[in-house]
Formats: structure tokens, sequence, C-alpha cells
């Protein structure tokens, strides 16, 4: 029975050496990922709009003794993106693994149909999606050159639900799931994967602002609302040559909210938007 | 290289069942290394054999029993005794199921109702008789593994099929069942695997290559982290959820 030795079954968890960007890691869900990043290891590209809490975040990484680069990056502008990747490639020397998690909950409220404008539809598409397809565009070459790559996107149960006189918001998550296919069916022959994870209610800095009026963990199946840093393992597992079998697929961390939904559970994952 | 504290199992007990040879010292032995402790319970004594010698040569107690599993009875004495012999159980991993490879106007049954059985029923047994013990202390975690039929059809295979998306709606609800009780209960969707590390016929490269985006058979061992991962204290706010890791087999069209 010798071939049934120490394997090393847990060897691929762990990002030393690998160079990651952060999409909108300055705060919230971005920050908690992306610190779990730079304790697995890796060095972190940090792209978001307001500078401050991107350095407040490139401290932190740095305390935990890794490289960090503050970009400051609309990724709705393709020209801002392509240049955050070479300013990243150029400090780092490549991209290993991308978290496309930039998006915008301020603002995409709920609004009835006959009342959203061109300008409201444009914003949240391309705040949600459009930017993380830019983002994936300018570094698929590169991963595709190198023969490996990890793209993480960040999609929500709204992704995969309905969501009451919420149009932007879930038909971008729900492009942000067919891009995850896309790009995963498209760019395996090169090593490189995309898979998405879907958060289920964690309260940050932007749901806070966002007015929505956030249900209690109690209509969430285990009882509680979920913490930033929770979803820092499936990030670092994620982006980790752990994951390299996977791609294309959906790692939900909810609480259990996607897994009934049914309302007469009593746990179903509504949320009512304040109007 | 240090295992990342949230993958740590460390003082934990877990019973791994359902183990097919192949699978037995992955599914063992990469709980083993995470520092549980083992029971493995299977029907086949060479794969009972080849898990628990994984578990002992990462250095961590382990167990070992055979039988049918056919009756509550029986799985609720092994899950008595698993508990005795490690001392608690905080894990259960129910293995991928025996598949059956056969048109259904031809199958008996007999025939499904044994697939059923092995394929089902038993998980449902081991989960029920486990999840007394994680109930009765407020925190527990299941990992059932399924196949990527939980979720596609496939030709010749709806027995097997019928009995993984079975055990997928069992995750789902089972979830919700005992998600205030602490346990989580959650899969893992496995694609075309390789057990036997024979060399692929050119009509499987051919497949591979226009059919899944990896272009390779999965192993195990690609699947090892994420049920280590499952089983740990750090998933406390993933259940209901069945993960697949399939080499995009689903993704595509």
């Amino acid at each position: 029975m010798e071939a049934t030795g120490y394997a090393g079954y847990l060897a691929g968890v762990g990002l030393d050496g690998r160079s990651a960007i952060v999409t909108g890691g300055g705060t919230g869900l971005g920050r908690a990922m992306a610190l779990a990043l730079a304790r697995a290891g890796a060095d972190i590209a940090l792209a978001g709009r307001r500078p401050g809490p991107l350095e407040e975040t490139a401290s932190e990484v740095r305390s935990a003794g890794r490289r960090a680069l503050v970009a400051s990056t609309d990724v709705t502008d393709s020209a801002a993106v392509a240049a955050l990747v070479v300013r990243t490639v150029a400090t780092f020397g490549k991209v290993d693994v991308l978290l496309n998690n930039a998006g915008l909950v301020r603002g995409q409220g709920a609004t009835a149909i006959w009342d959203v404008t061109d300008e409201q539809w444009r914003e949240g598409i391309d705040a949600n999606l459009t930017g993380a397809f830019y983002c994936a565009r300018a570094v698929a070459r590169h991963m595709a050159d190198r023969g490996s790559g990890k793209i993480v996107n960040v999609s929500s149960g709204y992704g995969l639900r309905g969501a009451r006189d919420n149009y932007m918001y879930a038909c971008a998550k729900g492009g942000i799931m067919q891009l995850t296919r896309s790009l995963a069916v498209s760019l395996g022959r090169y090593g490189v994967t995309a898979n998405a994870i879907v958060p289920g209610l964690f309260p940050t800095e932007a749901t806070g602002a966002s007015g929505m009026e956030l249900p209690s963990g109690e209509f969430i199946p285990v009882g509680r609302t979920g913490l930033p840093p929770e979803l820092g393992p499936v990030a670092v597992w994620l982006a980790s040559p752990a994951s390299d079998y996977m791609t294309g697929e959906v790692f939900v961390v909810d609480g259990g909210g996607l897994a009934g939904g049914v309302a007469p559970t009593g746990h179903a994952p509504v949320l009512e938007w304040k109007r | 290289m240090p295992i990342p504290a949230e993958w740590s199992l460390a003082g934990r007990k877990a019973l791994v069942t359902g183990v097919t040879r192949g699978w037995a010292a992955t599914l063992a032995g990469a709980l083993a290394e995470a520092g549980a402790d083992v029971a493995v319970a299977g029907t086949d004594s060479e794969a009972v054999r080849e898990g628990v010698g994984a578990v002992r040569a990462a250095g961590r107690r382990a167990f070992g029993t055979t039988g049918r599993w056919d009756s509550a009875e029986a799985v609720d004495q092994a899950v008595q005794q698993v508990v005795g012999e490690l001392l608690g159980l905080q894990i259960l991993v129910n293995g991928p199921g025996a598949a059956l490879g056969k048109p259904l106007a031809s199958t008996t049954d007999d025939e499904w109702a044994a697939v059923l059985d092995a394929n089902l029923m038993a998980p449902v047994r081991w989960c029920r008789a486990a999840g007394a013990h994680f109930l009765s202390q407020g925190h527990g975690r299941i990992v059932n593994v399924v196949s990527v039929l939980a979720d596609r059809g496939m030709a010749n295979s709806t027995a097997y099929a019928a009995t993984q998306a079975g055990t997928q709606a069992l995750t789902q609800s089972l979830a919700l069942e005992w998600a205030r009780a602490g346990v989580r209960v959650n899969g893992v969707g496995i694609g075309w695997y390789d057990l036997d590390g024979l060399p692929i016929e050119e009509q499987q490269k051919e497949r591979l290559v226009r059919y899944l985006p990896l272009r390779r058979k999965g192993r195990p061992a690609d699947a090892a982290a994420l049920i280590v991962y499952l089983a740990s204290d750090a998933c406390s706010f993933v259940t209901g959820q069945t993960v697949y890791v399939d080499g995009g087999a689903l993704a595509h069209a």
C-alpha cells in the first residue's frame, strides 16, 4: 500500500509568488478578499476609483509582508484598464489572478421599468458588467501567452434569480455569469480558468450607503448575514492552483439563501429596496 | 508548506463513506493531511484498506469498516462505532456513487433499486445517523460528492443520473433543515475523472479536446482541497451548495 502515502493534497492552496489585480479593492468585500490573497502570499494591485481606501488596503497588504500597488482606476474606462494591466505587469512582472470585484450598488435602488432612464441603464450595466469585461479582456492575452491565469468574477444572487424593480443590477450580474462561462470555454485551452463567486448578504459600507433596507439575518437559513472575511478562503481557493480543474463554475457563499428561496420556508432571500 | 488556518481540521474527526478504489486514498488522505482523524466505510474492503492506509501515512488515527450499508441499523451501528473509536465526529463525506451504464428499456426494477440504494439511500442513511450526532452537539459538516449528471442528462445513464440528482436535492433541502443547528451540508460535483491512470485512447483524446474546456480528465486530487474547505469551520456561511470541479464541462455548450 505504498502508493497511498502523504500526497500533499493541500499543497496547491497558496499564492506564494503570485500577482493579483483586485478591482474595487479599497472597501468591503474587495478589501477583505485582497487581504486574504495577500495573506496567502500574493502581491496585490489594487484598482478602484477612490485612492484613499486603496491606500489603506495597500498598507495592510504591506503589513502582511506582500507588495502592493495602488492604481486609481475607473474600470468603465477601457484605456484606464489597459494602463492598469501594463502598470501591474511592469511592477510585479506578471498577472496571475484577476479578481473582478468592482461594482456599483449606490444609485441602483428599485425603479419601476417605465421610470428607468437610458443613463441609469448604461451606468448600471457599465459599472457592474462592462468594467469586468474590460478587465478580463485586458489580462486575457497576457495570461494566454503565459499559459496560465485565474479570472475570478464577483456576481450576485441576482445574477441567478430575478430582482424586483431592479433591471440593471440583475442583468449585469447575470451577464457576469455568462462572461464567466464564455471566458472558461474560450480560454481553457490556454490554461486560463474563470469562475464566479456569488456572495449572499454581506453588510458593507456600500450596502449601508445604498439606500437598501437590509433584511435581518433571520431571513437567511443559517440565521445571520455574512462577514466579509468569510469570502477569503473561497477567493484564495479560486485564485490558487488547487482549483485548476474548476472553470466556468460558481461558488455561492450565501448562508443557504439560494438553496432555498422558496417563500414558505420563511427564509426567502428577499431584499426590499427603498423607493 | 504549512496548511492555511482556514483549511485546518486539527482535532476533528471525520467519516468517509461510499469509497471506491481511486477515491478512498484521496478523500481520506486529504482530510487526514488537514489534521483530522478519519474513519473509512465502504462496501469494497480493498478501497477501505486504501483509505485507512492514506490516513495512517499522514500520521492520523484511522478506522476502517466494510459492510453493505443497506439498512438503517447497520449504518446507525457503524456511526456509533466510529464515534467510539475516534472519540467524536464532526465531519461526514459521502463519496461518489457507483455508475450503472444501461439503457432504461433493459434496466430491471431490481437493478434500478440497487443503484438507488447504493447511491442515494446509503448517503441518506449516513446523513441521518451522523446528523443525529451533529444536531446533538450543534456542529457538523457534510459533503456529498455527486456527478455532473446531477445537472445534465446522459443516454444509458438514467438510473445513475436520477440518483445523482436525488443526492443534490438531498444536499439542498437537508442544508435548510439543519441550517440553524450549526450543520452545513454541501456537495462537490465531479465530471469526467480518471481513477486508474491508464493511458487514454485516441478517440477519448478527441472528445476531451472537443467537449472539455480544460482538455484533460480530472483526478480525485483536483477536488481534495475543496472537500477539506467544505469540512472546515471556515465554511460556516456556505450551505446547500454543490460546487463543480469538472474541467468546464457544465459551462460548455
